[in-house]
């Protein structure tokens, strides 16, 4: 439900497990999905969140709730009074810490990011793997990733054979 | 056998994200995943088909050949990573011609019958030019031509650019043209009399002299040595040429390679108002014996630093290279 209190308009977010959560709506406009929603007035009661659950929403609330003030999104809080360097040192300690989670969540952050169309966190929960990709051999990568490898072997070494210089 | 388990659980990441991150790694990481399962595959398929979305910034690489390596191999030297990618090419072999240019992830190259070829490194994909038999002295061809279209038998071009369908070619005397390549009939029309245009940065179009020294040092000819570059702006209005002595956080690529310039802030691995240069398209690239001209020129205090130590072999002479991923379909012109 919208509501107000003390100024700021209130948007209701509902996960599919029948949470709600009550947010500043400056905070859920940083998903993109949710500005055209609330811009196309397909939101004045709830929103309903499908395919992302309490535990989850809960995260990426959180998230933009720590991101708001910096992008510059409407009606957000000034942050004239703090340096930009420290406020972008800040954040990134905060990332960092933020995204400290077991694979499973990491995973259905991505999803929710995707999802929601919120770049920031899209970047953030995209590096791990990003990094995982770089740095890992293909039987690595598949386990890490949870991908299977569907390849006859005489395919995988003709696929491999073709890209021969990037496996150096 | 637990790792095994979670494994199994672990949901794959949908195509749409996955799209979403390939488009952020470097090429060789990019092509590494598209072995992983054939989903992904088809997700690079997919983002090679659209290379808009592919955002990932490209640093320029040297390419060279080394004897050790084979005569089809190059190597690939890679300013981001610090780090060489040996790639085999098909023949003929790289190491018997010349590397005439580079522009957008294409080399061209030039065989001992002077037969043209273009090549892009990365993805393998060779495609033969029409045949120099055909070819006048300012002459273009469009994929899928068999026959070079003359533009003018003038022959005292040496430099061309290829913007929004115009082709603009400088002399090294200063005259400039551009050529409208977009209707049925090219035409020419006179850009400007009195000064040569030699590269295209940001926004502005520069003129950019390479100072260099010659040294005799017993080789076939004498050596060339980098050790000053001016520039000009180009006042197109006014028609003159103002002197700037920086680039200020922008970087210059100079050689036989389309003329590159970038800004450090988008590349962090690039040094700020520098000139990296390899030879260019003077005389001292088609001797085979002589030391190659490639370094860095810092414009902030005129210092010289060699980019690798000098492994390359001599010939052909090293060249840069944007790496790209973009492939030719040439049955679209057939």
């Amino acid at each position: 439900m919208a509501t107000r209190e003390a100024g700021k308009k209130m948007i209701m977010l509902k996960s599919p497990d029948g949470m709600e959560f009550e947010v500043e709506e400056a905070v859920a406009m940083e998903s993109q999905t949710i500005r055209k929603m609330i811009e196309d007035d397909c939101a004045d009661t709830a929103i309903l969140i499908p395919n992302i659950n309490s535990k989850i929403l809960s995260r990426v609330i959180e998230y933009c709730n720590k991101h708001v003030p910096t992008t510059g999104a409407t009606g957000a809080a000034a942050s004239d009074t703090v340096a930009p360097a420290a406020l972008a040192e800040d954040l990134k300690i905060w990332d960092a810490e933020f995204i400290k989670v077991n694979r499973a969540t990491r995973f259905d952050l991505i999803q929710a990011a995707s999802y929601l169309n919120i770049k920031g966190l899209l970047d953030l929960t995209s590096q791990t793997t990003i990094d995982t990709i770089s740095d890992n051999s293909l039987e690595e990568i598949r386990s890490f990733l949870s991908t299977k490898n569907d390849y006859l072997p005489e395919e995988e070494q003709t696929i491999r054979r073709e890209n021969q210089w990037a496996f150096q | 056998m637990e790792t095994e388990t979670v494994v199994r659980n672990l949901p794959e990441l949908p195509q749409d994200v996955l799209m979403d991150i390939f488009s952020l790694l470097e090429i060789p990481d990019l092509m590494r995943a598209a072995s992983v399962s054939s989903s992904w595959r088809s997700t690079y398929t997919s983002l090679c088909s659209q290379l808009k979305l592919y955002k990932r910034p490209q640093t320029p690489c040297l390419l060279y050949t080394s004897e050790s390596a084979g005569e089809n191999v190059a190597c690939l030297y890679s300013l981001a990573e610090k780090r060489v990618y040996i790639l085999t090419l098909p023949d003929p072999p790289i190491r018997s011609r010349y590397l005439i240019g580079s522009s957008h992830g294409w080399l061209v190259t030039a065989d001992d019958k002077s037969e043209l070829h273009l090549i892009n490194p990365v993805t393998g994909q060779q495609i033969a030019l029409p045949s120099v038999v055909t070819i006048g002295y300012l002459s273009f061809a469009r994929v899928g031509d068999c026959k070079w279209t003359l533009l003018t038998p003038d022959w005292d071009y040496d430099q061309c650019i290829y913007m929004d369908g115009l082709l603009y070619a400088s002399t090294r005397a200063g005259k400039m043209d551009a050529f409208d390549l977009t209707g049925p009939t090219a035409t020419r029309n006179i850009i400007a009399d009195e000064i040569a245009i030699h590269s295209s940065p940001w926004g502005d179009l520069l003129q950019v002299c390479r100072k260099a020294e010659l040294i005799d040092a017993g080789y076939e000819e004498p050596i060339v040595k980098t050790n000053k570059i001016f520039l000009h702006k180009v006042d197109m209005e006014a028609q003159e040429l103002v002197e700037i002595n920086s680039l200020q956080h922008n970087v210059l690529f100079l050689g036989r390679n389309q003329s590159i310039c970038l800004s450090a802030e988008e590349y962090p691995q690039l040094k700020a108002n520098c000139v990296y240069f390899a030879d260019a398209e003077q005389y001292n690239w088609m001797y085979k014996t002589n030391p190659r001209d490639i370094g860095v020129l810092n414009l902030e205090d005129g210092s010289r630093e060699e980019i690798v130590s000098p492994l390359w072999s001599s010939w052909p002479s090293p060249i840069w290279l944007t790496p790209s991923l973009t492939v030719l379909n040439l049955s679209l012109y057939e």
